[in-house]
């Protein structure tokens, strides 16, 4: 079926709202992202088909899988319609309970609401702290939208942007409310998105490209493939839309493999909205043809960038290239080529929805709209969040993310990807936006935030970040081939214990040439894990190179193990469970750790009750 | 347009679009750079060539920074020095500091930086790239140790060769250059163009032949011509202990712009081969083919008296002499002026004949002049539309198939016409593949298109061409139906190419022998011309003819009259205006009035009887001309046979005498390279013991007879061609020393001419000509199925007298193969490799057989080159009627199963 024109697309919405407010039946939401399959939502979505067939229920309840809602630090979890009843921390065994008492009858199980702080129930998802500090224009429809279902997108008010801008608007007139909107790539650079828009339309070159960068590789970062898998059509429409204004027949999507689910979804809407007529020839009755194809990356991070991104589409080695010329001017097969972030595109039909008028309200001065991190690491909630530009990240670390896990202190956050800097406790006031937290040695980047705490080692951090970027560099430009092999050596000969004081100057001298001197976006950012550590953590550094010790406890050669006999109670708990027999000692009288023997797993440490073992 | 820029607060000039490395180069403000190369597209990996430009984020490499405003740019503050420094000290800490034990010491880019910048010891001291050495036999070595990634050789494999025998493979810090799977570069498509050691800035990639022989400081450097094919690359030759060690391509100013092919760079092994001819040699013993060797003396008063007998009993023109496409202008302008001068004779021909005579033939009547009318140059920068038939020229001319790749890259539309799907289609543009000999029906049927569909330039037809109502008329009863039929190109694809061909701004058309070598040779020069009469695709930059000679100095041989019709300077035999001047010039009694015979012709003389004495010089006629069991008979019906040759080649071991000639590194003279260029050829090396340079064999033979010629040094000669050739008249030795020159060139004023024919014909007019399409002269019938082509590869070089004696060479290509098509094997039942019999009217030879997907069926390639399995003795000896070239590219043939 093709929708033709603006008023097919108004009935048939319509028609689809009419028909939701006739039904009757209950509609159990189930998160099925991938986060939720790891935490075992297939489980749970088994039971419930299968409980609903042994008690035939078949007309009363509906099931409806979308993509993940954000809070995965409580999946598996589920939603019933229309009351909104939150049920989370489920086990396939649950299920029976749910039907039972709260589909056969009206029952809620409280065992199953998810706790506050404060230690309260709460019934509704909408009513949890977490959500409540947000604002999810983009991520609070997934729990309506059945990413298979192209319906349930248009029951959302999808393609209704593609709509008017086709029935209303010139491809000028777009490009001007994207630039009024204030809207900026949300892949990390932060370029205005209708600047480039511009540039990529009054390129004089034919056929123009517009590519969706789906390539997500930092890690730890999740945003578009939770988009990707939960609302695959919302960045076709922005695409769509993008294409029209640019004045491209073509486009692309740029998807790592490592996302199945995210392709399988996408590989479904796209098929949806061609046999729909968003794509393809005439879209919505105008003389406007533009279809998308996918692209499977093969795993490699720097095609992120978007000239290596291009040379990857194009067949050949993604390596980056010079940009003496602009992928605007000359992209993919050296025709203008416009590339955006997958928050970017499924940014755009919101701007057109709401107006550039009411979207520039949102945020700060420079940066507008709402931005989606993935909040991960020592964190309470760990999820992806959406929040206004210009929140800080004191609020984003405890209002929404609840705090440090295991009541431990807070030491650093990690934003933008392997290749942001790590923020101290004294800059969590910083408002989250492009320019404040690149001035602070940080960035933005695509979204990853990753919290650390004080059981973290800020060198090894380090290390490990560089470890990761050295093997993703491509090797291309000397900085970053050889200067990231130089930095993970230095670093590891610190964590070693090996460290000399000239170190830091090395390190500093390569970030230094790095950061000015690298080709590509890779190269240029990958010192700041290092140059944000040696300014925030300094301290840390000459621990490990001077006193030959790691603060945080991590670095196994600088870690040590003893058993404290006036705490020890003789319980044999340590001996039994060292793995290298390190530790000798009879019952009920002090142990001991051979220290030529130990391997620092510390697992002594973790295990005894009196707090015996004392880590040096 | 040009635009102000400050370097380091000086202000200079700079085009829109340079980069601002460029500008700096120019004006020689050093700014260090390990990836780039002015030849190729910006790179920016090694990132030393930052400059900061105010206004600008982060600094900015220079390479790829293109200027399109003012800008102010700082290249050496503390901080661009100081990250420099960082970048060269991580480059050092992965490379082996074994620069006192390598090759490339002196000649090392990273050195000289380190040197520049004060790097004593490497700061990151650590991990090092294990990349060992890998295979690039015969003639490279890839010693990837020291390899500094800077990814030149790939982009020139890529950009420049087209090879694409390389590339990075992995990433990261364990980024290598890998051949195919990473194996060895020969079973990987490396066509051993060199080029790419000629860009590497370390020592990472070396010459074999160089290895162990001396580092850059001790060698002896010479600049001079390339002696292999018509292109007339610019080389440096390095020499140690009168030896050739190693050959570089001379980057600015040459034609090759800083590139060779593997002949070129690798082939000079032959200089030095013991083979060489080192004394005149008398034959002994006529049976078994024994020689002895004599002096000078008495070689050349043999040949006195022999020649002045045979005069005496049969007349001058009982002699006749070959020239020769290898010798230097000089050389071959005495040839003809001892024949003319002292013999009377103008029996005087060359190799040119079995090449570009229907060219030349065709051309001097079209336009007035037989030469390509563009220079190279313009191909790769001018042209916007290049149709290239019947020249394999990525085997014959790679030089010139880089420039036609650049092109491609900057735009132009290549438009491939060929049997055999050659190397250049693979980029071509539009490639058809018409039926052997159907040249002319194609021609004229993109021709009745362009009539057809008002695709003529009517301007340029009112102003400068003749004739053009009736071809109009003529062409009224051509079908286009029926060219369909005979080329088995659709009327569609034809329109296609006669479009893009007809509207294109510029357009050349590239040709060479597969245009030439048949019996409608010249039919098939005149339909080129007419397309480009029609269009008005000539007289511009970038527009024009262009037949691509195939030797060193086939042209030159030309230019200096070693034909039996000109005098030097096409200057005609005939007209006695002409023969006056040279028989005032030359004071000779009288000068022979009428044309002499041409290759072919002197060959059935001999047999004939009429021809008694044959003087041959540099040439190879055993190997080279058709019919070869025609021609030895031939040969031993001479009563008398002079060679004058480097080696004992198959020809010579005919000869009564033989003279030992030095070759092209071991005298000085000049060049004529295929678009006109005249380049000064200098002495590298000594010549072997006796040998001498040819002119001066040539000048003592003078002497003997009694003519005093007056040649104080080669540029003596030269100066007498000034006088003698209107065309050469401003290329003068004191200017050669200085700068090549294209001919014409009045005076020495003039500088030169890059294209030809601008606003004015020599002709006058332009001369369309009606041209009827006729069959080849033997077409495949039942008992001969196949037709047999013949033609050159790329390793190896006319009759292999230079390239068998390279081993390198002779390891790649060094024994016969004839290409099938892989169809035609299968239901054969042959096997890649097998051995097959191939048999003409003519004669047969045994020959391995491999596999291909270029040549299409029912037809059987077989390169010239060898003796031991030569093509030519398949061939017939039927000539073109005007030209008198024979039809190389078709004759019947059958294959045996062996």
């Amino acid at each position: 079926m093709k929708i033709k024109n603006s008023s097919e697309l108004k009935n048939y919405y319509e028609n689809l709202i009419i028909k939701t407010s006739k039904r009757e039946k209950r509609t159990i939401v189930l998160s099925m992202g991938t986060c939720g399959i790891a935490r075992g939502a297939s489980d749970i979505l088994n039971s419930i088909k299968k409980e609903v067939r042994k008690r035939k229920l078949h007309n009363r309840v509906e099931i409806r899988v979308t993509g993940c809602h954000g809070f995965c630090e409580v999946e598996p979890f589920l939603i019933i319609y229309p009351q909104g009843i939150f049920y989370c921390k489920l086990q396939p065994a649950d299920v029976r309970q749910i039907l039972m008492e709260s589909i056969e009858k009206n029952n809620i199980i409280e065992r199953l609401l998810y706790t506050d702080e404060k230690g309260k129930k709460i019934i509704k998802e909408t009513d949890i702290p977490f959500y409540k500090k947000q604002m999810r224009l983009l991520l609070g429809s997934n729990r309506f939208i059945d990413p298979a279902n192209i319906d349930d997108y248009i029951a959302q008010g999808g393609y209704q942007s593609l709509s008017y801008v086709l029935g209303n608007m010139q491809p000028e007139e777009v490009i001007e409310e994207i630039k009024k909107s204030g809207l900026r790539g949300r892949g990390g650079g932060g370029f205005p998105t209708g600047r480039k828009w511009e540039l990529c339309r009054r390129a004089p070159e034919f056929p123009k490209y517009v590519i969706c960068n789906a390539d997500e590789g930092d890690p730890g970062a999740y945003m578009d493939r939770g988009l990707l898998e939960a609302n695959p059509h919302s960045i076709i429409e922005g695409m769509i839309i993008g294409a029209y204004a640019i004045g491209s027949n073509y486009g692309y999507v740029y998807v790592r493999n490592e996302y199945p689910l995210a392709i399988h979804h996408l590989n479904i809407a796209l098929q949806q909205a061609r046999d729909y007529g968003f794509l393809g020839d005439d879209i919505m009755g105008k003389d406007f043809y533009f279809d998308i194809e996918m692209v499977k990356g093969g795993g490699a991070f720097v095609c992120g960038e978007s000239t290596a991104l291009i040379a990857s589409i194009e067949g050949k080695p993604g390596e980056p290239r010079a940009k003496y010329i602009h992928t605007v001017e000359a992209g993919l097969y050296g025709k203008p080529t416009n590339i955006n972030n997958v928050e970017t595109w499924a940014n755009v039909p919101l701007v057109i929805k709401n107006g550039w008028q009411r979207y520039s309200k949102i945020g700060t001065e420079t940066s507008k709209g709402t931005k989606i991190f993935s909040l991960v690491g020592k964190i309470k909630n760990s999820g992806l969040i959406e929040v206004p530009m210009g929140i800080t990240l004191k609020q984003i670390v405890f209002d929404i993310g609840g705090g440090i896990a295991n009541s431990k202190r807070f030491k650093a956050i990690q934003t933008g990807g392997p290749s942001g800097g790590c923020l101290p406790e004294a800059h969590l006031d910083l408002p989250v936006d492009f320019d404040s937290l690149s001035e602070a040695g940080s960035m933005m980047g695509s979204g990853g935030m990753i919290v650390m705490d004080e059981d973290t080692c800020m060198v090894d951090v380090a290390r490990y970040f560089v470890n990761f970027l050295k093997e993703e560099s491509c090797g291309k430009c000397v900085p970053c081939r050889e200067g990231l092999s130089a930095m993970f050596e230095i670093l590891t000969r610190i964590t070693e214990g090996n460290g000399k004081h000239e170190d830091m100057d090395l390190l500093e001298e390569i970030s230094f040439a790095m950061k000015n001197g690298s080709l590509c976006a890779l190269g240029t950012t990958a010192s700041n894990p290092v140059f944000s550590t040696l300014k925030y953590f300094r301290d840390e550094y000459i621990a490990h190179i001077e006193k030959k010790r790691c603060p945080a406890g991590v670095c196994k050669n600088l870690v040590h193990y003893e058993i404290m006999s006036d705490a020890c109670r003789g319980c044999g708990a340590c001996l039994k469970i060292c793995p290298v027999s390190a530790i000798q000692g009879e019952k009920k009288k002090p142990h001991s750790i051979d220290d030529t023997k130990c391997i620092r797993c510390g697992e002594c440490f973790e295990v005894c009750k009196f707090s015996a073992v004392r880590r040096k | 347009m040009s635009i102000k820029v400050f370097i380091d607060n000086t202000e200079y000039d700079a085009e829109i679009g340079q980069t601002i490395l460029e500008v700096a180069r120019k004006h020689l403000i050093e700014i260090p750079a390990l990836c780039w190369q002015p030849q190729l597209l910006p790179y920016g990996a090694c990132r030393l060539c930052i400059v900061e430009v105010k206004g600008e984020r982060r600094p900015v490499t220079s390479c790829s920074y293109q200027i399109v405003k003012e800008i102010e740019v700082l290249t050496k503050t503390a901080e661009i020095l100081r990250m420099r420094k960082n970048l060269l000290s991580l480059l050092l800490s992965n490379h082996p500091a074994d620069c006192m034990t390598c090759e490339k010491s002196g000649d090392c880019l990273l050195e000289k930086y380190a040197y520049e910048y004060g790097i004593r010891k490497p700061a990151f001291l650590g991990e090092r790239n294990k990349v060992c050495e890998k295979d690039g036999k015969p003639f490279i070595i890839r010693d990837y140790e020291k390899c500094i990634m800077c990814g030149k050789c790939v982009r020139v494999c890529e950009e420049i060769a087209g090879a694409n025998a390389i590339d990075f493979g992995w990433r990261g810090f364990g980024v290598q250059i890998v051949s195919g799977f990473d194996g060895s570069l020969k079973d990987n498509g490396c066509f051993f163009c060199g080029n790419c050691i000629e860009v590497c800035p370390v020592g990472a990639l070396r010459e074999i032949s160089a290895e162990k022989k001396g580092r850059t400081w001790e060698f002896r450097k010479i600049n001079t011509i390339c002696p292999y094919c018509g292109v007339g690359c610019g080389i440096q030759v390095s020499v140690k202990d009168n030896s050739i060690v190693k050959i570089n391509a001379l980057p600015d100013g040459s034609v090759n712009k800083g590139w060779l092919c593997v002949k070129g760079k690798f082939g000079f092994e032959y200089v030095k081969s013991p083979d060489r001819l080192k004394k005149p040699l008398l034959k002994k013993d006529k049976k078994a083919g024994k020689f002895m060797e004599i002096s000078w003396d008495e070689a050349l008063d043999l040949i006195v008296n022999r020649f002045s007998e045979i005069r005496k009993k049969y007349g001058a023109n009982a002699l006749a002499g070959l020239a020769s496409a290898k010798c230097t202008n000089e050389e071959n302008y005495l040839f003809q002026k001892f024949f003319r001068q002292i013999i009377r004779t103008n029996n005087i021909d060359h190799c040119a004949r079995l090449c570009h005579a229907p060219s030349v033939a065709a051309l001097s009547q079209t336009l007035g002049s037989g030469a390509m009318t563009n220079s190279l140059d313009e191909i790769e920068n001018c042209s916007d539309c290049i149709v290239l038939i019947g020249s394999n020229v990525s085997e014959t001319q790679p030089v010139t198939s880089y420039k036609i790749r650049k092109a491609v890259s900057r735009g132009a539309k290549l438009i491939v016409i060929d049997p055999q799907e050659i190397e250049m289609a693979k980029i071509a543009e539009i490639y058809i593949q018409p039926w052997f000999g159907s040249d002319v029906m194609l021609l004229n049927a993109l021709a009745k298109i362009i009539l057809q569909e008002n695709l003529i330039n009517k301007e340029f037809i009112e102003q400068r061409v003749e004739n053009f109502e009736e071809y109009q008329n003529w062409m009224n009863n051509f079908s286009l139906l029926e060219a369909e039929k005979i080329t088995g190109i659709s009327v569609e694809m034809m329109k296609r190419v006669a479009k893009i061909y007809a509207t294109s701004k510029a357009s050349i058309i590239i040709w060479a022998m597969g245009i030439t070598q048949h019996i409608t040779g010249t039919d098939n020069v005149f339909a080129l011309s007419n397309l480009a009469l029609l269009t008005g695709q000539i007289g511009r930059p970038g527009a024009g003819l262009a037949p691509l000679r195939g030797q060193n100095n086939v042209q030159g041989a030309c230019d200096m009259g070693a034909l039996p019709d000109f005098f030097p300077g096409y200057q005609k035999v005939e007209n006695p205006e002409i023969r006056e001047k040279f028989k005032n010039f030359w004071n000779a009694a009288c000068l022979a009035e009428k044309n002499g015979l041409t290759v072919v012709e002197i060959f059935s003389s001999i047999h004939q009887g009429q021809i008694k004495g044959l003087y041959i010089m540099g040439e190879n006629p055993l190997v080279s001309d058709p019919d070869i069991s025609y021609v030895q008979e031939a040969i031993k019906k001479l009563e008398f046979l002079v060679v004058q040759d480097i080696f004992l080649t198959q020809t010579a071991k005919y000869a009564d005498l033989i003279l030992p000639s030095a070759c092209s590194f071991e005298k000085e003279g000049t060049f004529t390279n295929t678009e006109r260029m005249v380049q000064k050829v200098n002495r590298c090396v000594e010549p072997p013991q006796d040998a001498k340079p040819d002119w001066e064999i040539l000048k003592n033979l003078a002497k003997r007879f009694g003519f005093d010629w007056d040649y104080h040094s080669i540029w003596d000669i030269t100066r007498e061609i000034n006088k003698l050739v209107p065309i050469y008249a401003g290329i003068t030795p004191e200017r050669l020393l200085y700068a090549s020159l294209q001919w014409p060139c009045s005076d020495e004023k003039h500088s030169g001419t890059s294209t030809l024919h601008i606003g004015k014909f020599p002709a006058g007019k332009g001369k369309l000509k009606c041209v009827e399409y006729r069959y080849p002269y033997e077409l495949p019938d039942e008992k001969y199925p196949f037709i047999l082509t013949t033609g050159r590869v790329l390793t190896e070089y006319h009759t292999r007298t230079m390239t068998a004696r390279v081993d390198g060479l002779d390891q790649l290509s060094g024994e016969p193969f004839c290409l099938m098509n892989e169809n035609d094997l299968k239901k054969m039942k042959l096997k890649h490799g097998s051995k097959i019999k191939v048999i003409s009217r003519r004669g047969e030879i045994e020959i391995k057989v491999k596999k291909s997907r270029s040549v299409p069926e029912k037809t059987v390639f077989i390169p010239f080159h060898y003796a031991e399995a030569a093509a030519n003795i398949l061939t017939h000896h039927n000539l073109d009627p005007v030209a008198k070239i024979p039809e190389y590219k078709i004759c019947a043939v059958r294959i045996e199963k062996l």
